[in-house]
C-alpha cells in the first residue's frame, strides 16, 4: 500500500509541472500594459504613451519583466540575444520589423532615429508626437507597417526618418527567419522567478485594495471550502440510501416519482435554482409566506471578525447555497448509485442471499452496498471540480465572499494576481482531491491490493 | 416479463418516447427560423402599390440604401412576425422591465410584450428566441471541435498503444525541437507561430517517420500521454479555466468561447473512444482486416470508426447539453461574452439585479432547463439503444 502512495505520488509530479507551467503560462496572459497597471488604477487606452523610458524601465524591473522568459528558449536565428530587455510596449514594433526585415543593426538603428525624433517632437508638436509614439509603442494606426511609415514620412519630409527606412529596406535579409536556435537563459529568468515567489508563499499585493493576495485568498478558501465540504457531505448522506432503495425496489410508485424529480434536477443549471429561489423567496413579493430564506449576503464589516464569528451570525445565509449545490450533486450520485445496484442485483451472490431467506434491509446493507459502493469513491474526481465550479457561481448570487465573488470581483477590477491564485489553488485542490479518491479506492476494494 | 409491458400506460409511453424529441425539433426549428419569428420587420408589407418581403430581403442581404426603414415607416397593411421585436433592437429605457403582456407603442401600432422587457426594454421573447440559436450554435460548435480532438487522440491511444509504433530518435528530437520553437513564437506574439505548430503537429500525427520497427528506436508513448494530458485537463475546473481565459480576450466573441470550451471538453471522448477501441480492437473482424493487408488507416476508416461511432453520438449529446450550461453560465456572469449578444444566461442574470421582475428569473432558465432535458433524456434514449 505504501508504495502504491508512493508510486502515485510520483506519477503526480508531471501533473503538478504541467498545471504550474500552465498556470505561468496564464500571469503572461492578461491584456493590457503590465507596467502601466503597475502605476495607475484605472485603465485608459493611450496614457501609457505618456509614460518616461525611465519610469518604464523601473516598472519592467521591479515587475522582473526585464529578464529572459524560461531557463531555455528556442528562438529564430535573426532574434537578437537580449531581445528581453527592451521595454515590453516597444516589442510590438521590433516584432513587426524583425518580421519585415530581419537585419538587427539596421532596425537598432531604425528606432533610435524614430525615438530621437520622438523626443524632439514632444515638445514642438504633440500631434505628430502621438503618431510617432503609436508607431514606436507597436499601437500603429494600420496594421500595414510600410504604410505606417510611409505616412509618416509624408508627414514629415525633412526628418531623419527617411534616410533611415531607406537603408533598413536596403538591408532586408533573406527567408532565414524560420531557422530556430537554442539559447540557454540561466536561472535568471522569469519563470524561475516565479516558482521562487511561489515557494516563499510570496504571491503580491491585490490591485484592487493594496492587501497581500495571499491573505485574501486564504479568507476566501475558507468559505468555499466550507459550502464545499458540507454540501459534498450532505449529498453522500442523502443519496446513498436513496440511490441503494431506487435501485432495489426498482418499480415503488414513490421512489419513481423521487427518480423523476431528481432526473430533472439533473438539468436544472445550478444558477437557476439559486436566483429562482434568490428571487422567489427572499421577499415578500410574491405572497406573505414567501419570505423564507435570508439573503443580503456577508460583508466583512471589519477585518477583524473571525470565520467563526461571521458564520454563526450568518448561518442563515448558506441555506440557498447549500441547499443548491446539495441538490445538484444529489441528482447526480444517486442515478449512480442507482446503476450500479441496478448491474450488481442480478449478480449470483445476491440471489443466493435471497434464497438464504435473508431480508431486504440485511441484503442492501450487508451485501449489496459495499460492492456497489466503489463507483461512490471514484464519482469524487468527478465532483469535486463540478462542485467547484457549481459553489463559485453560487457565491457570485448569494454573495458569500468566497473564491467564487473574489474571482469575478478580480476579474472585473483587473486583478490578475488574484485570478492567477485562485486558479491554482483550485487546480491544486482537485488533484489533491483526484489522488485521495485514489488511495480510497484501493484501501476500500482489497481485490485490488494482491496486484500491483 | 411480457405481461409488465402490457401494463405500461400508452399514453405514458406515448409521452416518454415522442415529447423529448419533439422539444428537441421545436428548439431546433426556432432556431432555425429565429428571423421569421421575432424581427422588428414585417414578413410582408404594402405600402402604396408596393408589396415588400423585408425579413426575407434582409436574410438574402438584398436591403440597400433604397431600402425602407421599418422602423419608421408604417405601412398600410403588414404581416409582422409573431414577435415583433428584434435582437438587435436599440434599448427603450421607457420600457424597462414590463412585465408579460404589457404593451409598447411603435409606428401607432401597439405591439404585445408576451414575456416582458428586460432592464433596457429589450423585449425578452425576442431575445430569448434569437438566443436558442446562440445556445445550439455554442453547444454544436464546441462539440464538433472537441470530439475531433477527442476522437483522434482516443483512437490514436487504443489503437497503437504505447508500443506499436517507434521513432528513430534524431526525427523524434527534431519534432519536439520545431514544435518548441512554433510554440515560443506563439507565446511571442508571432502570427506565424500557429500555422507553424499546426503544419508539425499535422505532420506528427501523420506518423510520417515512424514505424513499426523497434531496433535503435524509441517508443512512442501514445497511450500514456495521451491519459497524462486527460488527467491534467481534468484536474483543472474547466468553468474557471474558462472564466479566467475568457475574461482576457481582447475582443469576446461567442464563437471564442465556443472554442474554448470544445478545447477545454475532449478529454471525455478521449477517454471514451479510447475505451471502446480497446474493446473493438479484439473483434476477429479487425484482426481479419490487418490480416488482409489493410493498412492501419484504412482499419481505422472502414471498420473501426463505424463500429464505434453509436456510442460516440450519446458522448456528443451529454457534450452538447453540458457545452450549453457552460455558456450561459459564463454569460450569466457576464464575462468572455460580448455584452451586446443577448443570451439566455445573460437574460437570466439579469434577474439579480431587480428581484421583482420575475420573468427575467423564470422564462430564460426555463428554456436553459427544457433543453437540457431533452437533450439528456434523447442520450439516454439512444444509450439504450445502442447498448
Amino acid at each position: 500500500m505504501a508504495f502504491y502512495i508512493l508510486r502515485r505520488l510520483v506519477w503526480i509530479l508531471p501533473t503538478v509541472l504541467l498545471v504550474l507551467v500552465i498556470t505561468f503560462v496564464l500571469t503572461r496572459m492578461p491584456p493590457g500594459d503590465p507596467i502601466y497597471q503597475l502605476y495607475s488604477s484605472q485603465d485608459s487606452p493611450d496614457s501609457d504613451l505618456t509614460l518616461s523610458e525611465n519610469q518604464y524601465n523601473m516598472g519592467m524591473k521591479e515587475l522582473g519583466l526585464d529578464r529572459p522568459l524560461f531557463y531555455v528558449e528556442i528562438v529564430p536565428f535573426h532574434h537578437p540575444d537580449t531581445l528581453y530587455k527592451i521595454p515590453l510596449r516597444e516589442r510590438g514594433l521590433v516584432h513587426l520589423l524583425l518580421r519585415d526585415y530581419r537585419n538587427w543593426d539596421e532596425i537598432e538603428s531604425f528606432r533610435k532615429t524614430l525615438k530621437r525624433y520622438m523626443t524632439e517632437m514632444r515638445s514642438q508638436s504633440p500631434e505628430r508626437f502621438s503618431t510617432i509614439a503609436r508607431l514606436v509603442y507597436g499601437k500603429p494606426i494600420t496594421k500595414d507597417l510600410n504604410l505606417a511609415i510611409q505616412t509618416l514620412v509624408t508627414d514629415s519630409p525633412d526628418s531623419p526618418i527617411l534616410q533611415s527606412y531607406g537603408d533598413l529596406q536596403n538591408s532586408r535579409l533573406g527567408l532565414i527567419r524560420f531557422l530556430p536556435t537554442i539559447k540557454w537563459r540561466g536561472s535568471n529568468n522569469q519563470f524561475h522567478n516565479w516558482l521562487n515567489n511561489l515557494f516563499r508563499l510570496d504571491f503580491g499585493i491585490s490591485r484592487i485594495d493594496a492587501r497581500p493576495v495571499a491573505t485574501k485568498v486564504g479568507e476566501a478558501l475558507s468559505w468555499t471550502l466550507f459550502i464545499n465540504i458540507i454540501s459534498i457531505l450532505l449529498a453522500y448522506l442523502i443519496s446513498i440510501p436513496l440511490g441503494m432503495y431506487m435501485g432495489w425496489y426498482h418499480r415503488s410508485r414513490w421512489l419513481r416519482a423521487v427518480r423523476i424529480f431528481l432526473y430533472a434536477i439533473y438539468a436544472v443549471p445550478i444558477f437557476w435554482l439559486a436566483t429562482l429561489l434568490v428571487v422567489f423567496f427572499t421577499t415578500s413579493e410574491y405572497g406573505s409566506w414567501t419570505n423564507i430564506f435570508q439573503s443580503v449576503g456577508i460583508w466583512q464589516a471589519t477585518t477583524g471578525d473571525s470565520f467563526a464569528g461571521l458564520l454563526a451570525q450568518n448561518a442563515g445565509q448558506f441555506v440557498i447555497p447549500i441547499l443548491c449545490l446539495t441538490l445538484s450533486i444529489t441528482a447526480y450520485v444517486s442515478r449512480q448509485v442507482e446503476s450500479s445496484v441496478n448491474e450488481e442485483k442480478t449478480k449470483r451472490y445476491i440471489l443466493q442471499t435471497k434464497a438464504k431467506g435473508l431480508g431486504d434491509h440485511s441484503i442492501i446493507w450487508k451485501h449489496l452496498f459495499r460492492n456497489s459502493s466503489f463507483p461512490l469513491i471514484t464519482l469524487i474526481s468527478g465532483i469535486l471540480p463540478a462542485s467547484i465550479s457549481g459553489s463559485l457561481v453560487l457565491e457570485v448570487i448569494c454573495n458569500i465572499p468566497g473564491m467564487g465573488r473574489l474571482l469575478v470581483d478580480a476579474i472585473f477590477g483587473q486583478d490578475w494576481s488574484v485570478v492567477i491564485l485562485v486558479v491554482f489553488i483550485s487546480s491544486f485542490l482537485t488533484i489533491i482531491g483526484l489522488l485521495l479518491s485514489d488511495i480510497l479506492y484501493r484501501i476500500a476494494d482489497p481485490r485490488l491490493q494482491t496486484e500491483v | 416479463m411480457k405481461e409488465e409491458q402490457n401494463h405500461v400506460n400508452p399514453i405514458f409511453d406515448f409521452v416518454t418516447r415522442w415529447l423529448p424529441i419533439s422539444v428537441l425539433a421545436i428548439f431546433f426549428v426556432t432556431a432555425l427560423f429565429a428571423d421569421f419569428l421575432a424581427n422588428d420587420k414585417p414578413i410582408y408589407a404594402k405600402v402604396g402599390d408596393n408589396t415588400y418581403w423585408p425579413v426575407w430581403e434582409s436574410i438574402i442581404g438584398a436591403e440597400n440604401d433604397m431600402s425602407l426603414n421599418w422602423r419608421i415607416t408604417d405601412p398600410d397593411f403588414a404581416i409582422y412576425p409573431m414577435f415583433p421585436f428584434s435582437d438587435h433592437s436599440s434599448p427603450n429605457l421607457s420600457i424597462r422591465y414590463k412585465g408579460p403582456g404589457t404593451t409598447s407603442e411603435r409606428n401607432g401600432r401597439q405591439f404585445t410584450h408576451w414575456l416582458g422587457t428586460d432592464r433596457l426594454g429589450r423585449d425578452v421573447a425576442a431575445n430569448m428566441i434569437h438566443g436558442c440559436r446562440k445556445s445550439l450554435l455554442v453547444g454544436f460548435l464546441a462539440m464538433i471541435l472537441a470530439a475531433v480532438i477527442g476522437i483522434t487522440l482516443g483512437i490514436v491511444a487504443g489503437y497503437w498503444g504505447d508500443h506499436k509504433r517507434y521513432i528513430h530518435p534524431m526525427m523524434a528530437i527534431l519534432i519536439l525541437f520545431l514544435t518548441a520553437h512554433a510554440l515560443f513564437l506563439l507565446i511571442n506574439g508571432l502570427a506565424y507561430g500557429l500555422p507553424l505548430l499546426l503544419l508539425f503537429l499535422v505532420l506528427f500525427a501523420l506518423l510520417q517517420f515512424t514505424s513499426s520497427d523497434h531496433t535503435g528506436r524509441w517508443p512512442l508513448l501514445l497511450d500514456s500521454v495521451t491519459l497524462r494530458l486527460i488527467e491534467v485537463f481534468n484536474s483543472v475546473p474547466g468553468l474557471l479555466l474558462l472564466l479566467v481565459v475568457g475574461s482576457m480576450f481582447s475582443r469576446p466573441s461567442l464563437v471564442g468561447v465556443a472554442v474554448l470550451i470544445g478545447l477545454l471538453r475532449w478529454t471525455r471522448f478521449a477517454r471514451f473512444c479510447r475505451g471502446e477501441v480497446l474493446k473493438a480492437k479484439e473483434g476477429e473482424f479487425i484482426t481479419a482486416a490487418q490480416v488482409a493487408g489493410q493498412s492501419d488507416a484504412s482499419v481505422i476508416w472502414r471498420y473501426l470508426l463505424p463500429e464505434i461511432v453509436g456510442p460516440l453520438v450519446v458522448v456528443f449529446v451529454f457534450g452538447v447539453a453540458s457545452a450549453i450550461i457552460l455558456e450561459s453560465t459564463l454569460s450569466f456572469l457576464g464575462i468572455g461574452v460580448p455584452v451586446e449578444q443577448i443570451t439566455w444566461g445573460s437574460l437570466l442574470g439579469q434577474a439579480k439585479y431587480n428581484l421583482n421582475a420575475w420573468w427575467l428569473a423564470v422564462f430564460p432558465g426555463l428554456a436553459i432547463f427544457l433543453l437540457i432535458v431533452s437533450l439528456n433524456y434523447f442520450g439516454d434514449q439512444m444509450r439504450r439503444k445502442a447498448g
